[in-house]
């Protein structure tokens, strides 16, 4: 009976430290906020992982959405933002204000001293102005601009990074092979269609390659999420199997106990 | 040895009666500039509405000015009532004019807007100018703050009304609080 009694509390011991560790990854994950509903999820899915990657550059990415700032200007609602959000000096804030067709960045003292503010300027005007403002690929343009940063960070820390995979690269090959075995086939996203998706809840996301061609990430994202299972609830089935197979063998230990057979003397 | 004069009683009952008033003057503006600064919480709620419906303006002309031509006057009227809108120390009466105003320019401009050829062609700018915009204004439109504080500048003015110490309030300057309604409606 004490062992079934320690494994319940055991049991509930790891639940709570479990959802602790949900609380905490959950509160730790929040880089990005689509307000105005622009970003897909492979997006945001890459944006986190990109962050996962540039730890160890000291470097990290948040990025917010908004349809209009209701007159504000858009660098000083940054840097209010940035100061708001609490962001640590090595953040990055990128702000894309969608319907006034305006974006800022602001950043953390640390990245400064890597990437000094007409750098991280080059790399605006250079990766995501064009895309965010003439194609509308809001997707396209965080993802440029996002490797474009993380890569300069590395090389000035002497460092190196692998962000293949991420944002759309090394996708071509498997989307062609996705087209050509005729399991699925997508059309690439009309300009200003962004956010068809937005009212009707469809989930399916296309985006775009690195050599501009566009695939379905509805795949990836499958993936990607039975990975991130374990790190968004802390709770994957797995540990579930674990914890009841535990479970079992105590009970299965304490009935053996239970029968021990018949005593010496006893009839 | 000449004897003190010792103060007129009448002279000594006039100061008493002067320092008295005086005394209750100062009371009373005190209480009622006390007493109206307890409305702060409702101006500061309708100047927040009013803020709000400023900031809707602003987008809309935003939208606006990639379609239609800035010296619209429509669009010109606009951006004037923005700034007495988000102008707490504007006059009351102009503010309130500039928020009768607010609703029917902006559905005004909607409608144009919606009308335009530029604007039917980018299904961005058609997704703000037919759901998002006038989503945003109605909510704005929302009379609530504008109802508690004229609630509670009414209960206000008819205490003062009613009380002796804010005929004195009055009599040393503390004011009756302006309605916005009755103020929109053509002044006190």
């Amino acid at each position: 009976m004490k062992n079934i009694r320690f494994a319940a509390f055991l049991l509930a011991v790891l639940m709570l430290l479990s959802a602790l560790q949900a609380g905490l990854a959950a509160s730790a994950r929040e880089e990005v906020y689509d307000d105005a509903s622009v970003l897909s999820g492979q997006t945001v899915a890459d944006i986190v992982s990109l962050n996962e990657l540039c730890e160890d550059i000291d470097l990290s990415f948040t990025v917010v959405t908004r349809h209009f700032l209701g007159g504000k200007e858009a660098q000083a609602y940054c840097d209010a933002l940035f100061d708001e959000m609490d962001l640590s000096d090595e953040s990055v804030l990128l702000l894309l204000v969608i319907g006034e067709e305006r974006y800022a960045l602001s950043a953390g003292e640390d990245v400064y001293e890597t990437l000094s503010a007409d750098k991280l300027a080059n790399l605006l005007a250079a990766n995501f102005r064009t895309p965010y403002l003439t194609a509308r690929d809001y997707n396209g343009a965080v993802g440029v601009f996002m490797l474009s940063a993380a890569k300069e960070a590395a090389r000035a820390k002497g460092e190196s990074i692998d962000t293949a995979g991420l944002f759309g690269t090394q996708k071509a090959q498997s989307a062609q092979a996705e087209q050509s075995s005729g399991e699925a086939s997508f059309t690439a996203p009309q300009a200003g269609e962004w956010w068809s998706g937005f009212f009707s809840g469809d989930e399916s996301i296309i985006y775009k390659n690195a050599d501009g061609t566009y695939s379905s990430g509805l795949n990836s994202i499958a993936k990607t999420q039975d990975d991130k299972d374990d790190n968004d609830s802390g709770f994957s089935f797995g540990k579930l199997i674990v914890i009841l197979l535990i479970i079992s063998l105590l009970s299965k230990k304490k009935k053996v106990k239970r029968n021990p057979g018949p005593r010496p003397g006893s009839r | 040895m000449a004897e003190k004069k010792g103060l007129h009683p009448a002279i000594a009952c006039a100061i008493m009666c002067v320092m008295l008033a005086c005394a209750l003057c100062m009371g009373a503006n005190r209480g009622w500039t006390k007493e109206r600064k307890s409305l702060d919480g409702e101006v500061s709620a309708l100047n927040a509405a009013l803020s709000a419906r400023a900031e809707t303006a602003y987008n809309l002309l935003t939208v606006a000015a990639r379609h239609m031509d800035e010296s619209d006057a429509r669009l010109a009227q606009l951006r004037g009532d923005i700034k007495l809108l988000e102008n707490a120390s504007a006059p009351l009466a102009e503010r309130a004019a500039a928020s009768a105003r607010y609703q029917p320019a902006c559905k005004e401009i909607l409608s144009a807007l919606a009308a335009l050829p530029g604007v039917q062609s980018d299904s961005r700018d058609v997704m703000y100018v037919t759901q998002r915009l006038p989503q945003a204004v109605e909510q704005c439109a929302s009379q609530g703050a504008q109802q508690a504080y004229n609630e509670a500048a009414e209960a206000y003015n008819a205490r003062m009304r009613k009380s002796f110490s804010g005929l004195l309030a009055r009599l040393t300057g503390v004011d009756f609080a302006p309605s916005f309604a009755a103020v929109q409606e053509g002044g006190l």
